[in-house]
């Protein structure tokens, strides 16, 4: 009993199964649109480099809103599923996420003329150190999303 | 159609809209830029639109350009400004201190490209490569010093550091062309820009003076020929100089370690100045470095580190070797003749002059007399009342023996050659013999009788 349950939550934490099960369109509609308003926010911020308060605090905003827009993934995932994704779900929902705020990126440095990059430093070697990097970073920010989870499910705001 | 995904649709096409919006902002629409290479800006040169909500009254956008001229073959960089990118509110055109605040943003870029100007030309053998790395690290510096220049003045809202950023920057843009010398009394100072010069008389003494009234302040510098000088209490001297001029004293510092004497006073007067004045003696000249600064706004600390600035920037410099350079440059006859004192003209005597001797007294500003390496003896004069217009013959006297020039509008060079010179000097009169006296029977001579030079 005791060993079916342990299996049992590793099932819901580290199986892929429920998310690829009901992938569908909404996953990459959430992240492209998600992706989208992050960097027209930084626009935004940029345009207003001049102003002290945004020249001083610049990266510090920039990346309070990275951090505001992946956890905004889950809660459009849990609007729409009924239920929340679990952990293994939400750090592929980040990568989709990633993959388009990079593309989203490149798009507009392209249509604004600054032509479409995307190199690491260190050639094949640098690319797997950042992917590792990424995946490291993704991990233990999704853990910390599953504590304030748990401090918001306590609290009974059961958003995430 | 689900509400999350109304919700998604809402979000992406506020993002795209804002993604849009802003590049046609900040290109008014793909209007026509103009980049103005660096000079003066008017307010014309701000069209871009008003970013919605900024605080500021306009905004300045200004960078280094790198291009290759393809007739001297090399590359060069610039300053430009895009029109379409530096704005201004209605409400600041009026103001002129905001205009400049925004040139020397324009200035600080001038800065950097100078800067990779020298790099280029240190590095003639240079790839585009080379250049544009340092180009990159340049972007960098000059984004900081941006940065520092908004953040110290509080974007020109803090009035003295307003003014000692612009000292700053001028200074740097300037280089060496800021030193000023007086080749006579042979004062040097630097100057953040180009000063007026002023010559004269003051109380029966002849100075000469550079001057420049900028940044809500004066500096000035004179040199004044005294000759032997002695002062009993120069403290209270000084004192009673700033008193005359209704100025109160705040602190007077005196000092003889390195000139004869020099003395520091700090006086304010009662419309809001404050006055820094230097004074130094160093036979047979005296020399005055004049500051004055507002003292009724606010923090007066810029003020005081440019005022300090010019006056600890004076030095003494020997110009001796100017004058030498400068006499051998020219080519101009020299007459030697001499003086035999005559009761009167002799009537058959067509080489003789009939001339009288008035009261001495001086004429304009001078150096030396000094001798040259072989022993020729110089003295530049001058000449302050007359034009060379108006001068016949400018002469010197020397114990008995008569030396005439051709009058110049510059300063009279008088050369002595060492052969000619007597062993013991005993006299010198420097002056002149006016046009408008040479159709009388006698002339008169205009002369200052100037220092007797050491024998040595």
């Amino acid at each position: 009993m005791s060993k079916r349950r342990e299996r049992d939550l590793a099932d819901q934490v580290f199986s892929t199964r429920d998310f690829i099960r009901t992938l569908s369109h909404r996953e990459f509609v959430t992240s492209l649109s998600l992706a989208l308003f992050l960097l027209s926010l930084c626009l935004i911020v940029d345009y207003y480099d001049n102003e002290d308060w945004v020249e001083a605090n610049e990266t510090t905003i920039k990346w309070t809103l990275f951090f505001l827009a992946m956890p905004s993934n889950h809660i459009f995932y849990k609007q729409e599923h009924r239920r929340s994704n679990n952990f293994i779900g939400r750090n592929i929902h980040d990568y989709i996420f990633l993959i388009f705020f990079a593309f989203v990126i490149n798009s507009k440095n392209y249509l604004y003329g600054l032509g479409f990059t995307m190199h690491f430093k260190g050639g094949l070697g640098g690319a797997i150190a950042w992917l590792f990097i990424i995946v490291l970073f993704i991990m233990t920010f999704e853990t910390v999303i599953a504590f304030i989870k748990r401090g918001l499910n306590f609290l009974g705001w059961r958003v995430l | 159609m689900a509400r999350a995904l109304k919700v998604k649709i809402a979000i992406g096409c506020l993002a795209i809209f804002i993604l849009v919006l802003i590049p046609l902002l900040d290109t008014k629409f793909f209007a026509q830029v103009t980049i103005k290479r660096w000079g003066q800006l008017s307010w014309h040169d701000f069209k871009g639109i008003v970013p919605p909500f900024t605080s500021y009254g306009a905004g300045i956008s200004s960078k280094v350009y790198l291009e290759y001229d393809s007739s001297r073959r090399k590359y060069f960089a610039y300053a430009g400004q895009n029109n379409i990118r530096s704005w201004v509110k209605d409400t600041a055109q009026q103001n002129d201190y905001g205009l400049n605040h925004e040139q020397y943003h324009f200035n600080i870029t001038e800065l950097h490209a100078r800067m990779l100007n020298d790099y280029i030309e240190r590095n003639p053998k240079g790839t585009f490569e080379l250049f544009a790395l340092r180009h990159a690290s340049l972007n960098i510096d000059l984004a900081r010093m941006q940065d520092q220049y908004d953040s110290e003045t509080d974007h020109c809202l803090v009035y003295d550091q307003q003014r000692r950023w612009e000292y700053r920057v001028d200074s740097l843009l300037l280089r060496e062309a800021g030193w000023h010398t007086d080749y006579f009394s042979g004062a040097k100072a630097y100057f953040p820009d180009v000063p007026d010069s002023i010559n004269g008389f003051s109380n029966s003494s002849v100075y000469r003076s550079f001057s420049l009234v900028k940044y809500g302040m004066q500096f000035s510098m004179f040199s004044y020929h005294l000759g032997d000088f002695k002062i009993n209490d120069l403290n209270a001297s000084v004192n009673s100089f700033e008193n005359q001029n209704g100025r109160t004293v705040i602190s007077v510092n005196v000092d003889s370690t390195i000139y004869d004497f020099e003395a520091f006073a700090v006086s304010s007067d009662s419309i809001g100045y404050n006055h820094y004045t230097k004074w130094v003696y160093s036979s047979p000249y005296l020399y005055k470095l004049y500051s004055w600064y507002p003292n009724m706004k606010g923090d007066t600390a810029g003020y005081i580190e440019n005022a300090l600035s010019f006056i600890n920037s004076f030095q003494i410099v020997n110009t001796d070797k100017y004058w030498v350079d400068k006499f051998e440059a020219s080519d101009s006859p020299i007459i030697a003749s001499k003086l035999v004192k005559m009761e009167r003209k002799e009537e058959n005597e067509k080489s003789q002059y009939c001339m009288y001797s008035g009261t001495s007294k001086p004429l304009g500003f001078y150096r030396g007399p000094f001798y040259r390496e072989d022993g020729g003896m110089l003295l530049a004069y001058d000449y302050l009342i007359h034009a060379d217009s108006l001068r016949y013959q400018d002469v010197m006297s020397l114990n008995q023996d008569w030396y005439s020039y051709k009058p110049t509008s510059e300063a009279q060079i008088y050369f002595v050659p060492a052969i000619r010179i007597p062993k013991e000097i005993l006299d010198i009169k420097v002056g002149y013999i006016l046009l408008q006296d040479t159709t009388k029977e006698c002339y008169e001579f205009y002369h200052d009788r100037v220092d007797t030079p050491p024998n040595d």
